[in-house]
């Protein structure tokens, strides 16, 4: 061997075993729920857009956004500058609108199809034992329509809105009107506009002046019927001196062919509000081959408009086969705040091309982005970050910190930040480093009697902590299920 | 046709119309043919890098309608009463290139043995080959990355630059090579330096980028060319004092060997729009890379580095380091990526870039990418932006030192690890000199540059 040889053991060490175990579990939510659905056929043209709204009942004027959306949409072709290798989408092939058949709104749980309380049960969040454990209301969006609303009663005494986005529409249309679009256009993107044109329900929440919301607001997204795409849509607006935490998690039934998730969430953030918003997200990864799986192609902006506001986005992703997903903070108002945390785990055949925007359009704002990927298997995850100072803003300050963790050869870890700054007042920070847990780590831990099963865990665990600690107790525990799942037998 | 195939494409017209009447020498009408070729592939499929200033990528700068010296009408330059070069206590061999012409001065013609210094029209025979085979590589290699620039040049080209070390030729003096330019008319100058050092040699090379034509709009397309073998050692050092009128689309594309060790070292004193990239390819094991550039821009200035450095081999190390002080409108950019190759293992790169925003109205663009396809590797990348400390203002105030001169020393020492990297002795001595004027306002004229015209009189006469 000469001295330019690597020096590679000939045969995987235990801890590659590990790991390679670790991250070869396969996937647990993997089911299908036989609830009744009401699907149109596959395809989209101005008819199936005027259908989908006829079939919602919904106002002249979102009949009238629906269409500019698609008629927007029909000009542009899908982006291809992520670091992701998309397979061509015939967007001709999917349904856009699969809704349970019964309509009539259940009065209580039992009027509630067994089915459906069955999927949640065998999540481990079903919404009776979340209603009387946690206090939580959850809005349960399954295949874009929402079937279950809890605590609304209570909400209601504060003055709060939390509804399906259908139902807004019909009982709030001047609210929805008011803001939906504001922060993300149907001009905005292809996937935006596509959804702009096709959504078929998702939440609505309205905080009102001075009103902090008594608890954590949940939702739950998930894909069920074969073939469909998921296309909600949510807007969530804080008036001034507001409070609320919202959160979002997703996991989506195993299927064979690849399934489109494009949706848009939309925040206003008011004078001195604040919005806490978390996610995870576990849709269907498809197999360790890279069979099937979910695209998740998904637009998030808020928009801190009023001054001293804060926007909090928080996220551990580990499913889809697909990400692409920038949640991001316009900080318009005066003094105002953006926050970043996130957790992106890759294994398999996964691509994750996530991060964040930080425009900063007002004076003396802040932001801090922290972002966590961790890569097994054969997938590749890319941090994709913005930040940018106007002109106008002085005093601004951001600081960005992106780490990546390697749990294989044969896994990508890419970082693209760009920073655009344009004032001189400003002070914007990124750094990011890339490396493996070291055999050093792992020596560390084993002479100390910890076995090398569980120093992975140890050292999974700790690497994520600092966002994991960003999530509402409630949400950590399940966030912390997900992470184990993605990185079988190493976490948790 | 779109308006980019427009833009490149007014060249390939140009080249079509003097096709067969061009006078070049075998090697450089190969390479022009290489080019026309590569461009015609690039222009149909251009798309400009959105993270790049706008005014530096190559559908901007090649736009305007320059005149090309194709034909090779005698551009009358009086070198030696227009340039007289020679750093304080630098000596060089040095060379002038008039605009796109090669002219040798008296110190190229006692070189020490295996080396050569030569225009790529006379390129000595043994080295034909190899030469051509280097360049052909890098023109064909730029249709991938989709840059034209590199394709230009070699489209354009009419004369160029070859240095080369013999193997276990270590050379200590530095070759110097004074670009000028100095047209009467808006003129696109192609110039090419290929700098190849063979098995466990060593070169030294110092680039030196003047203007003397500070009203009429001038573009130069510089490539520098660089094969490092096994064991080599290659510093090359680029200094650019251009005018308000100067266009700079300048290229570095560079191939390491194992265990052979490159650093590049760019200064931005004075110019126009200076659009610079850095293309290096550590194929070999135990290679060292080192990159770093600075930059100090006023009045509209622009100034885009790009860097693109690929780990292909074993415990590779890489270091970056870029900083530039904005000051009025300047705009500043920087690209930086490194990639790390399935296989790369024990890659050790790391890549720094920070700026100052000194000025209203400047604005800096920064995007440091990781692309990693390798797990044993330590790669980290760091990058801020901002303005200087206030408290080291306000320290430096309360004892009596002018807010004017605070700031100077201060933006002084934010920019000396970048001179102190330079391993060039006298270079690094003089670099600190020409950054403390620039930042005292003085305007670096030919008297207080790196060639510090005006020293002594060169010769150009063989």
């Amino acid at each position: 061997m000469n001295d330019t040889t690597p020096q590679v053991p000939a045969t995987p060490s235990e801890s590659e075993q590990v790991i390679s175990q670790a991250t070869s579990g396969e996937y647990k939510y993997g089911f299908t729920s036989d609830i009744d659905t009401d699907i149109i056929p596959a395809g989209l043209s101005e008819e199936v857009v005027r259908l989908i709204s006829r079939k919602k009942g919904e106002p002249e004027w979102l009949l009238d956004f629906r269409l500019k959306a698609f008629r927007y949409w029909l000009t542009l072709t899908p982006p291809d500058w992520a670091h992701l290798d998309i397979p061509p989408i015939d967007f001709q092939s999917i349904s856009y609108f699969a809704a349970p058949k019964s309509k009539t709104a259940p009065k209580s749980l039992e009027e509630v199809d067994p089915a459906l309380i069955d999927t949640f049960n065998r999540l481990g969040i079903p919404i009776e034992e979340q209603k009387a454990l946690s206090g939580m209301a959850v809005d349960a969006v399954m295949d874009s329509v929402s079937v279950k609303t809890t605590h609304k009663e209570r909400l209601a005494e504060l003055g709060i809105i939390f509804c399906s986005f259908s139902e807004a529409v019909r009982e709030y249309p001047d609210l929805v009107r008011k803001y939906l679009g504001k922060v993300v256009s149907y001009r905005d993107n292809f996937y935006a506009a596509l959804n702009s044109a096709v959504f078929s329900d998702g939440s609505f929440v309205y905080i009102p002046k001075g009103v902090r919301c008594p608890m954590e607001l949940s939702t739950y997204f998930r894909i069920n019927a074969s073939g469909t795409g998921q296309f909600e849509r949510t807007l969530i607006v804080a008036d001034d001196d507001a409070y609320v935490s919202y959160l979002e998690g997703c996991t989506a039934p195993m299927r064979d062919e690849n399934q489109l998730h494009a949706a848009i969430v939309e925040i206003i953030v008011e004078e001195r509000a604040e919005v806490k918003y978390s996610t995870v997200q576990n849709w269907y990864a498809g197999d360790a081959q890279g069979r099937g799986g979910v695209y998740n192609f998904v637009t998030k902006r808020g928009l801190c408009r009023g001054d001293y506001s804060k926007l909090s986005w928080t996220q551990v992703e580990t499913g889809s086969a697909i990400t692409w997903k920038y949640p991001s903070c316009i900080l318009a108002g005066e003094g105002s705040v953006g926050e970043f945390y996130s957790v992106a785990v890759t294994n398999n055949r996964q691509q994750a091309d996530t991060g964040t925007k930080m425009i900063h359009t007002g004076s003396n704002t802040r932001s801090t982005i922290v972002s966590k990927g961790i890569s097994a298997g054969c997938s590749q995850n890319s941090y994709r970050g913005l930040v940018k100072v106007a002109k106008d803003a002085t005093g601004v300050r951001n600081y960005t910190s992106c780490d990546s963790l390697l749990l294989s050869d044969t896994c990508g870890a890419h970082t693209f930040p760009v920073i655009d700054v344009a004032n001189p007042t400003a002070v914007v920070e990124h750094e990011a480093t890339t490396s493996k847990i070291s055999e050093q780590q792992i020596f560390y831990c084993n002479q100390r009697g910890i076995p090398t099963e569980e120093a992975v865990a140890l050292i999974v665990n700790g690497y994520a902590r600092e966002v994991m600690n960003k999530l509402p107790m409630e949400f950590a525990v399940e966030a912390q299920k997900l992470l184990a799942i993605t990185l079988e037998n190493s976490v948790g | 046709m779109s308006k980019y195939a427009q833009v490149f494409g007014q060249y390939l017209d140009l080249c079509r119309q003097v096709e067969g009447r061009r006078a070049a020498a075998p090697l450089i009408a190969r390479l022009n043919k290489a080019g026309a070729e590569a461009l015609g592939r690039i222009a149909g499929k251009y798309r400009p890098d959105p993270m790049a200033v706008p005014q530096t990528r190559p559908d901007s700068l090649f736009a305007p309608d320059y005149g090309v010296n194709l034909m090779r009408v005698d551009l009358p330059v009086d070198a030696a009463a227009a340039f007289r070069c020679g750093v304080p206590n630098l000596n060089s061999y040095v060379g002038i290139v008039a605009n796109d012409a090669f002219h040798p001065t008296h110190s190229l013609q006692s070189l020490p043995e295996g080396l050569t210094v030569c225009s790529l029209s006379a390129v000595p025979e043994h080295l034909v080959e190899k030469v051509i085979n280097i360049l052909i590589h890098i023109v064909d290699n730029s249709v991938e990355t989709g840059d034209p620039t590199e394709a230009l040049n070699a489209l354009l080209l009419s004369d160029g630059i070859l240095i080369h070390a013999a193997a276990g030729v270590k050379v200590d003096k530095a070759v110097q090579i004074v670009n000028i330019s100095n047209p009467a008319t808006p003129m696109l100058a192609p110039r090419r330096v290929v700098v190849i050092a063979e098995d466990d040699a060593g070169l030294k090379v110092l680039l030196c980028d003047h203007s003397q034509a500070p009203t009429v709009e001038h573009l130069s397309v510089e490539c520098v060319s660089v094969d490092a073998a096994k064991g080599s050692s290659i510093e090359i050092y680029d200094i650019e004092e251009g005018q308000p009128t100067s266009r700079r689309a300048w290229r570095l594309n560079a191939r390491q060997a194992d265990s052979s060790r490159l650093s590049v070292a760019t200064a931005f004193l004075q110019g126009g729009i200076s659009g610079n990239g850095f293309h290096v390819e550590c194929t070999g094991d135990h290679t060292q890379t080192s990159l770093s550039g600075l930059a100090i821009c006023a009045c509209g200035q622009v100034v885009d580095n790009s860097v693109t450095l690929v780990h292909k081999g074993l415990h590779g190390t890489s270091r970056q380091n870029f900083k530039s002080a904005l000051y009025d409108d300047a705009r500043g950019g920087f690209g930086g990526k490194i990639v790390v190759a399935p296989g790369a293992m024990f890659t050790d790169a790391a890549q720094s870039n920070k700026n100052l925003i000194i000025g209203d109205d400047a604005r800096m663009s920064t995007a440091p990418q990781l692309e990693i396809y390798c797990d044993e590797v330590k790669c980290s990348h760091g990058a801020t932006t901002g303005s200087l400390d206030d408290r080291a203002m306000f320290y430096m105030q309360s004892r009596g030192i002018p807010a004017e001169e605070a700031r100077r020393m201060l933006t002084q020492s934010f920019m000396s690890d970048v001179v102190d990297s330079i391993s060039f002795e006298v270079l690094r001595q003089r670099m600190h000199v020409l950054v403390e004027k620039r930042l005292s306002g003085a305007a670096a004229s030919c008297d207080t540059c790196a060639t510090a015209c005006g020293s002594q009189p060169l010769n150009t006469e063989l």
